[in-house]
């Protein structure tokens, strides 16, 4: 399940071919987490399921709190940036969140729960031709919502000045190499 | 403008973010409250210049636990009325702040790096996009704003100040993801952290065969291989390889990137460092930003002939 525009169904797609079952667009583009959250809570609230699973961020906000929204709003116990996830299917489960630095804090949760897990939890199956092409098929429901008032407003987007600071190394390969070497040895000293 | 920072502590010490915070919260103007949150408040040393009030809150729970801090934080939300609450971008953070901003209907943003006032109005700027575009959020006035903020985007409030020490009471809250044990990742066969010189690779290194080519130029070179963390996430390298928020803080003499774009969460594992050298095809790439030394080119051009160099 995904919020977003007709874009989104092809990223839906791809979870198919990769072996879900069904999928849900929610029709809508919150700006925010929490009108996110907003958007998506009802629908997955008529999915009684056992465990909710959200990624930590998204790659083009990278806010980190839409999963932890979602949990509040579903009145869920919820555990975020999961590496690992050690449950029967009913009763306590036990989960590593990663913290920073990479030290590791195992958590015990109660369930029904939600959790959003962190990259790299596991390695992700290969979607053969044939699923693919079943995927192309097959029925996306779209969902529409409400998701309410955006959290901020947005006063104007800018384009940072890129690389400001650094000094650029040109010439071609071999003459850029001969640079990295001189400064390697030199700050080495 | 009021403001509230919750302090965060790990194994009973206060987290570098906290300080950071505080200079922040001091930036707006105040008074600034600082939220000491544990089973043993008074232990934690959040006293710097800038903090008017620093309120404990007992709790049963020594380390940190989502539902622990989110009773905590709506009830000083409830009593103190900030205009502002603070708390560091953080994955303790993560696992409660999106919670309470949606319960209580809070203004929100993440990883925001600059924060100031427009009459009553809180302006806070994020990136979006990859770091491409920078947008400038703003906040109406009348209801309590929740940011969390990027690490190391302040500098931390070091003085020691004369803060009022205040307490308040919270009934003992019923977790329902409860902290067992800390287990360090595993350790790995080199200690990136105290190298002089780390060849660092990323993404742009694109397949697995890639690597044995790195890892020998970096032998030639004198250099200790690190890795961003698509690489680990690909199990191709061991996290006790990976620099970034999640992996090692490094701050050698060179850092040498290959195929590293930049995420914050890479940056802020690295910049520091003494002198950066950037190698990426993308000239837009964001680790130019804190880069000294940057090529734009193919990495494989560039490396295939900094081997012959050192052969």
């Amino acid at each position: 399940m995904t919020a977003g525009d007709e874009e989104a169904e092809s990223a839906l797609r791809r979870c198919l071919a990769m072996g879900a079952d069904r999928a849900i667009r929610v029709d809508a583009s919150p700006l925010d987490p929490v009108s996110t959250a907003r958007a998506l809570a009802g629908v997955v609230a008529a999915e009684s399921a056992d465990l909710v699973l959200t990624g930590v961020q998204s790659a083009d906000s990278v806010q980190g709190s839409t999963g932890t929204a979602l949990a509040e709003l579903l009145e869920l116990p919820r555990v975020a940036v999961v590496t690992r996830i050690d449950w029967s299917g009913t009763g306590l489960g036990t989960v590593d969140r990663e913290l920073e630095g990479g030290l590791i804090d195992v958590v015990e949760v109660d369930t029904p729960a939600l959790l959003t897990v962190q990259t790299g939890i596991n390695k992700p199956r290969y979607a053969n031709l044939r699923a693919i092409k079943q995927a192309e098929q097959q029925e996306i429901s779209v969902v529409a919502v409400d998701a309410g008032e955006p959290a901020y407003r947005v006063r104007r987007m800018i384009t940072p000045p890129r690389g400001a600071g650094a000094e650029l190394l040109d010439g071609d390969p071999s003459a850029v190499a001969q640079r990295i070497v001189e400064l390697v040895t030199e700050r080495l000293g | 403008m009021s403001v509230l920072v919750v302090a965060e502590q790990l194994q009973g010490r206060v987290r570098d973010v906290t300080y950071e915070l505080i200079t922040a919260a001091s930036a707006l103007g105040g008074p600034v409250a600082v939220a000491a949150i544990g089973s043993d408040p008074a232990s934690l040393d959040v006293n710097r210049v800038g903090v008017d009030e620093i309120v404990h809150v007992r709790v049963e729970q020594a380390e940190f636990e989502n539902d622990v801090y989110q009773a905590a934080l709506e009830r000083l939300i409830a009593e103190r009325r900030p205009d502002v609450v603070l708390l560091g971008f953080t994955v303790n953070s993560m696992g409660y702040a999106g919670a309470v901003a949606a319960k209580l209907g809070l203004g929100f943003a993440s990883d925001v790096f600059a924060v100031s006032r427009d009459g009553d109005a809180v302006v806070a700027t994020r990136a979006f996009y990859g770091s491409k575009t920078h947008g400038e959020l703003e906040f109406a006035a009348g209801k309590p704003v929740l940011l969390l903020l990027r690490p190391t985007a302040w500098p931390p409030a070091e003085e020691a100040g004369a803060a009022n020490v205040t307490e308040l009471a919270l009934e003992p809250v019923a977790s329902r993801a409860r902290h067992i044990e800390f287990r360090e990742a595993a350790k790995g066969d080199v200690d990136i952290t105290t190298a002089d010189f780390l060849l660092s690779i990323g993404r742009g290194i694109g397949e697995q065969e890639n690597i044995a080519m790195f890892e020998e130029l970096a032998a030639k070179l004198g250099a200790t291989l690190a890795v961003s963390r698509p690489i680990v996430d690909a199990g191709w390298m061991p996290n006790a390889r990976q620099v970034g928020q999640s992996g090692k803080t490094v701050k050698p003499k060179v850092y040498l990137a290959f195929g590293i774009s930049g995420a914050v969460q890479h940056l802020a594992g690295m910049k520091t460092s003494e002198t950066i050298i950037a190698v990426n095809t993308d000239p837009e790439a964001a680790i130019f930003d804190v880069a000294h030394y940057g090529v734009v080119a193919d990495l494989f051009d560039v490396a295939d002939e900094l081997a012959k160099l050192v052969d």
